[in-house]
């Protein structure tokens, strides 16, 4: 039977139609409703409309489709949250009249972070979007001040909501899994293809050609990277007697103008054109120049190929991704590399090898394969609901801080929703720095951790402490020590939280004394001042064998578990071929971390001709970052966001994480390098040693380490054979959807097993039954 | 100078805060409280059990009892409706602001 489709169309009535995302819209609407799939198409368009599209061109876009014009709010008049609630019950009401039920509809947002729209799913269909991009999200520090950036974030709501996510490339695709932590399951990669003109292409009016020219379609966008694409241009052009133009599009601020114009003289800015002047430079252009730093899919490059031009591009996942070998690559950060690019291309015609790879291009890269690929995903959708979520409480370090227990936190969001409905209790970090953006707070119930109380306590079905051993995780130490509920051990010492505890007053001097003399008493050899709180709690989560033996060396009553530490696997993962090496060291830059063995390795002149990055946030003392970047070779970045991290580690051919000092934690950072296909270097201790021997490269002393790199460099083999199973380790295991499973299974195990008494206090609390101190004290040995 | 919406929005907050800020303290009627923690209270012997008894009752003292009383500090209710009013009219002259913001530059 087939089923029928209803499109939030609002975007058609906004000015964004006539660019990518509309025109992408467009043609994709169009190809899905002329393949004949569905029983009837619907476009819902607002009443409230902007005048953008007039009646006429109403009828003339959706010819084949029923037009539904709803009162939908949008926020320039209303905010998002009150346009939402609005949003959702039309749409809900609009739903319950029609003559076909909800399980019969699927329905599709073609532009969720279209500003000032507010589009909603309604309840009960199949809900799609079309994703473009996380270029805002990735290059936040750039466009926070460029948008609203508030509404954007609070966007992300409906892109947890979807069903299936339509990604409109494969690194998309990667970046929303890698990112955000979608599963890959619920993201298709459905691409699209190049956007021409309704009508002829036409010449631009009062434009002289030059003979020579180089096309340049650009935006004014940083990201679009123009200041290196004209630098380029320019030493290309000195090489050729300054015989060419570059011609720039699109309407570039005359700052930006300025800037561009002092690198080179011979720019021609056309401004903005419409698609059949763009059309007829595509067609003159010999080749086509698009240097950018990041892109959902590339429009440019398709409409170069479509213009049979060559193309000098940047070499970034998503132009690799339609081909591997038909355009001219180069670092789009190097001046010379793009210049030597634009070299080989001009002055030669496309070799038979690319002429072939271009038609494969253009048969792949088509509008109607695009809908049947939209299509087929929607078809595809058998993601089951869970009626029955726990509603629960999380204690986390802020999402956009440097604590990794933040990111892994945000980053299992989408699972947990599966499972859970959650509220978020967050501590404020060490230092101001926005490492990622927070969407939490603006798609989910956020409290300062402070505001929870014993009153707090009986809204939920659990309660989640994650445990640290740094100053994020203060409150959320002072309410486990309390109140029962379910604690996720992170270091199993946590000496200095409770140091900074007693140094801000949290608690007494003599409190953080005892919790010392408790460890000692009871001869933990596992942990540090982790006792009480273990002993407090219903249930324990611990990310290793060595945590859970820690802790069930305190109390085997408490029940507890391992769950694997998750981390998202990129659906692109590089290849690498290990001809010269790049060693890393990344998350924390500490003393204990192992700075040292870097720097030994450094020391020994047989590494002279390896490459040493250092990246993450900064621990250690100015001096010790100074003397390691005096090296010739190493390389020292501190405080870097995720998307420079996620970059930085993907170039490395071997991380080094060697701890000096073992607490019992795990590392987010070997998970992330092992994701990226790194070969990572432990040392045989706690957590390390239990990862898979032929997935990353033990080493029991410092001394090895060297030894092991001397081995690895002469043998790329090995290598390759470590990277490709780390990788597979990594999406077998850590997977968000097993730690929400994992999260779900300790509530209901431990309900049934552990400690009568902490179960006791919870039930009391849970009943509102706690008035007094000694009701939290009863039937406790005092 | 051009003056940014940033910055306009910047000495607007400074302004709102420091009004809000000595409307909330002289209505504040309580002294200002310094933080105290219970005392730690072991049993002779030191034993295992009683240090845990110790850390227990502290813990429950201290976050429970001490922490909710901490937590008090209202306004008196002659402040609380100056601040009431003070609000309800800078929220209506902000509104107003913004509309005509819009019609002037928006359109």
């Amino acid at each position: 039977m087939k089923k029928h489709i209803i499109v939030d169309g609002q975007i058609f009535q906004t000015l964004a139609r006539h660019r990518g995302m509309g025109r992408y819209s467009e043609y994709l609407l169009s190809s899905i409703i002329s393949s004949g799939s569905y029983e009837s198409a619907t476009i819902i368009l607002s009443e409230n409309n902007r005048g953008e599209l007039t009646s006429s061109e109403e009828k003339l876009l959706f010819k084949h489709a029923n037009v539904v014009h709803l009162n939908l709010f949008d926020s320039s008049e209303t905010n998002v949250l009150d346009a939402e609630v609005h949003n959702k019950i039309v749409l809900n009401e609009y739903i319950e009249n029609l003559n076909f039920k909800s399980i019969e509809i699927d329905y599709l947002l073609l532009a969720p972070f279209q500003e000032p729209l507010v589009s909603v799913f309604p309840d009960e269909v199949s809900k799609f979007l079309v994703f473009y991009d996380l270029i805002p999200y990735l290059y936040h520090e750039q466009y926070i001040h460029k948008m609203p950036f508030e509404k954007y974030l609070s966007h992300y709501k409906i892109l947890f909501e979807a069903d299936k996510l339509l990604a409109i490339s494969e690194s998309v695709k990667s970046d929303i899994c890698l990112y955000l932590g979608v599963s890959s399951q619920k993201v298709e990669a459905i691409h699209g293809a190049a956007v021409r003109s309704n009508t002829p292409a036409r010449p631009i009016s009062n434009f002289d050609l030059p003979k020579k020219f180089i096309l340049m379609p650009t935006g004014d966008d940083p990201r679009k990277n123009n200041a290196k694409g004209v630098e380029g241009f320019e030493l290309f052009n000195s090489k050729n007697d300054n015989s060419y133009q570059l011609i720039i599009t699109s309407n570039i601020h005359f700052s930006e103008k300025v800037k561009l114009q002092n690198l080179s003289n011979n720019l021609i800015f056309t401004g903005n054109l419409d698609e059949a002047e763009l059309d007829w430079l595509y067609d003159k252009s010999d080749v086509v120049m698009f240097v950018s730093e990041s892109e959902g899919l590339g429009l440019p490059v398709l409409e170069a190929v479509g213009a049979g031009s060559k193309v000098v591009c940047s070499s970034i996942d998503v132009f690799k991704e339609i081909s591997n070998n038909a355009f001219y690559y180069c670092d789009e950060t190097n001046p010379i590399s793009i210049s030597n690019a634009l070299s080989s291309a001009v002055n030669k015609k496309l070799s038979s090898a690319q002429e072939s790879e271009y038609k494969r291009i253009l048969d792949y890269y088509d509008w109607p394969k695009t809908a049947t690929r939209a299509i087929d995903a929607m078809k595809d959708n058998q993601l089951a609901h869970s009626n029955q979520k726990k509603r629960i409480a999380v204690f986390t370090p802020r999402p956009d801080g440097i604590s990794a227990i933040g990111k892994v936190v945000s980053e299992t969001h989408p699972s947990m929703l599966k499972y859970f409905d959650i509220d978020y209790f967050y501590e404020e970090g060490p230092a101001n720095i926005s490492t990622r953006p927070n969407y939490l707070q603006y798609i989910s119930n956020y409290y300062p951790a402070a505001n929870f109380s014993v009153e707090s306590y009986a809204d939920y079905d659990a309660v989640f402490y994650h445990i640290g051993n740094s100053e994020y995780h203060l409150q959320s130490i002072a309410n486990g020590l309390y109140l029962p509920g379910y604690v996720i051990v992170h270091d199993t010492n946590i000496s200095d939280a409770y140091r900074v505890m007693a140094e801000r007053d949290v608690i007494s001097r003599a409190r953080a004394d005892l919790e010392s003399e408790i460890t000692k008493k009871g001869g933990y050899t596992l942990s540090n001042h982790l006792a009480t709180i273990v002993t407090n709690q219903i249930g324990i989560i611990t990310h290793s064998d060595y945590a859970l033996n820690a802790v069930r060396e305190i109390s085997t009553e408490v029940y507890s578990q391992k769950v694997n530490l998750p981390t998202n696997t990129p659906t692109i993962v590089k290849q690498r071929d290990y001809k010269s090496l790049s060693f890393g060291l990344a998350g924390i830059i500490a003393d204990i971390k192992g700075t040292e063995v870097i720097e030994s390795l450094v020391k020994n002149p047989s590494n002279n001709k390896h490459s040493f990055l250092l990246f993450g946030y900064n621990y250690s003392t100015d001096s010790t970052i100074k003397r390691l970047n005096s090296y010739s070779n190493v390389m020292v970045e501190t405080n870097v966001t995720d998307l420079d991290f996620v970059k930085k580690m993907k170039k490395l051919d071997v991380f080094v994480n060697y701890r000096m000092k073992y607490q019992g934690e795990t590392s987010l950072s070997t998970l992330e390098a092992m994701r990226q296909g790194v070969v990572v270097i432990v040392r045989n201790v706690g957590w390390y040693a239990e990862l898979p021997d032929d997935a990353v490269v033990k080493v029991e002393s410092i001394e090895d380490v060297a030894d092991k790199i001397n081995e690895l460099v002469n043998n790329p083999q090995i290598l390759k054979d470590i990277s490709k199973k780390a990788v597979h380790y990594i999406q077998k295991h850590h997977t968000h959807e097993e730690y929400a499973r994992g999260m779900l299974n300790l509530i209901n195990s431990s309900n049934k097993t552990t400690t009568s008494e902490n179960l006791k206090i919870n039930k009391m609390l849970l009943n509102h039954k706690v008035k007094s101190m000694s009701d939290l004290l009863k039937g406790r040995k005092l | 100078m051009r003056i940014t919406k940033s910055k306009l929005k910047e000495v607007y907050h400074k302004i709102d805060n420091k009004i809000t800020g000595i409307i909330t303290r002289l209505g504040s009627s309580e002294e200002k409280i310094v933080i105290s923690h219970p005392e730690i209270l072991v049993r002779d012997d030191r034993s295992l059990e009683n240090l845990f008894g110790a850390a227990r009752r502290y813990d429950v003292e201290d976050f429970f009892v001490l922490h909710k009383e901490k937590e008090k500090r209202d306004l008196s209710i002659g402040y609380r409706l100056l601040l009431k009013s003070y609000q309800g009219s800078r929220d209506g002259a902000m509104s107003i602001a913004k509309k005509i913001y819009k019609l002037r530059y928006d359109r």
